[in-house]
């Protein structure tokens, strides 16, 4: 089951438990639209959600598409050049962590 | 506040049954281009849909769609090659999709313990960089490949909603937790530089200013926008207030220095412009769910993007961001 923070969760507002499908939709839906508090409770409860849809997708492992355009610059990047060095860095932090724990460090890879 | 601008915008819609969008991102190559992550059920059970779509005069037309097996949280472009983009799932997963490649992900890792809920890439010249962050409190960063990871950070003590590249600081990434506190992190030295305890509950969202390298904002379960200085972070600059509910994302204008959009579960999108005595520009509400997804368009001035769990993506021009509707307060 895949837990929402529960301060989330609090701060719901009320219209979820009456919420309705518009008419608008041009596709069928799977199954009756279920609200939130009802597809949670039914996780919460262990029981199966109606219409999940189960996928299994393996990844191809090709390589990508070869790319044919220019990476376009950002617009704050013609409004002033900027420094490619970290200098930005430094201004604001000079060393490890300082107000709060750091424990556990992790590497795979140097 | 009584909003002085008449929203009587265009406003293109996109319709996903049974989707809840969760991210948006405009391409940075394709300015009419949009990704949207979205789940079934609202990402708590079922499968994950991510949607490629195109602008055309007065809608948006669906390019591309594939089905992932878990729900979808993120997903970034790619910076270096127009076709591609990462995603991250609600199974722990990245994966590496490609618009040309009609069926399945050209890569999946799979790494992560539990939900991947935020994913990057970095913009910054000269590194192609991917960082994810999960709901099993760590960080990884990634190139391309994505197979295996460079580096895992860990530091923070609760479930991660936010990573985001500095586009500016090479190698430099802003995070946001459920811990309640603002991390700024180098890679190269695989360390958290700073740790702010920026507010007294979740941090759903974070983002820099793509105009002073050293200002970067915050959105809470507590309702509020913080905007921050690095260099001095005792207080924030500048808090917002006004959302009645969680700030689920924000993002900083790519066209002004102050401005900046948030989305939030109480069912808006505002703009704010953190430099004047009344920073709330408008409140844009077109939308009969929870706000999760936001996005600039970076090259059609003052266009936005969002999506929510009404199941639809909207693009629109809001009117208090046209030029010369706003300036700085003196």
């Amino acid at each position: 089951m895949r837990g929402c923070p529960v301060e989330q969760l609090d701060q719901t507002a009320s219209s979820h438990s009456d919420s309705e499908l518009t008419a608008e939709t041009s596709e069928p839906t799977e199954t009756k639209q279920l609200s939130f508090a009802e597809v949670m409770q039914l996780v919460q409860e262990g029981k199966e959600v109606p219409g999940v849809t189960k996928v299994d997708i393996e990844p191809s492992n090709q390589n990508p598409t070869p790319s044919t355009m220019e990476r376009m610059l950002k617009p704050w990047e013609t409004a002033s050049p900027s420094p490619e060095s970290d200098p930005g860095l430094s201004a604001f932090a000079s060393g490890p962590c300082c107000s709060r724990q750091c424990s556990v460090w992790g590497n795979q890879k140097s | 506040m009584v909003s002085l601008y008449v929203t009587m915008m265009t406003v293109k819609v996109f319709r996903s049954p049974a989707r809840h969008g969760y991210a948006v991102e405009v391409s940075p190559y394709i300015p009419s281009r949009v990704a949207c992550a979205a789940s079934q059920y609202y990402g708590i059970a079922g499968c994950g849909t991510l949607l490629v779509l195109d602008q055309t005069e007065t809608g948006l037309t669906l390019v591309r769609s594939w089905e992932w097996s878990d729900g979808l949280f993120d997903v970034a472009w790619s910076e270096a090659n127009e076709h591609i983009l990462v995603a991250g799932g609600g199974d722990g997963s990245l994966q590496l999709w490609d618009t040309a490649n009609h069926s399945a992900p050209l890569r999946v890792a799979k790494e992560h313990t539990q939900e991947v809920y935020t994913v990057d890439w970095s913009q910054t010249r000269g590194e192609s960089l991917i960082v994810s962050g999960s709901w099993d409190q760590t960080v990884k960063v990634w190139d391309p490949a994505l197979s295996p990871s460079l580096t895992t950070l860990r530091g923070h003590e609760g479930v991660i909603y936010s990573t985001i590249w500095s586009p500016h600081i090479p190698g430099c990434f802003a995070s946001a937790s459920g811990d309640g506190t603002l991390r700024i992190w180098d890679v190269k030295g695989a360390a958290c530089r700073l740790a702010i305890p920026a507010h007294k509950a979740e941090i759903l969202s974070c983002d820099w200013c793509k105009y002073d390298q050293n200002v970067v904002a915050t959105g809470s379960v507590d309702c509020t926008v913080c905007v921050w200085d690095l260099r001095n972070i005792r207080q924030p600059v500048n808090q917002l207030l006004g959302h009645t509910y969680a700030i689920r994302r924000l993002k900083f204008s790519p066209f002004d220095k102050t401005v900046l959009a948030s989305c939030s579960y109480d069912f808006t999108v505002r703009f704010w412009d953190y430099s004047r005595q009344q920073p709330l520009l408008d409140t844009v509400e077109h939308h009969s769910e929870f706000v999760c997804g936001l996005d600039f368009n970076l090259h059609i001035p003052n266009q936005v993007v969002d999506c929510s769990w009404d199941e639809t993506v909207k693009v629109y021009t809001p009117a208090c961001l046209s030029v010369g509707a706003h300036s700085a307060a003196p």
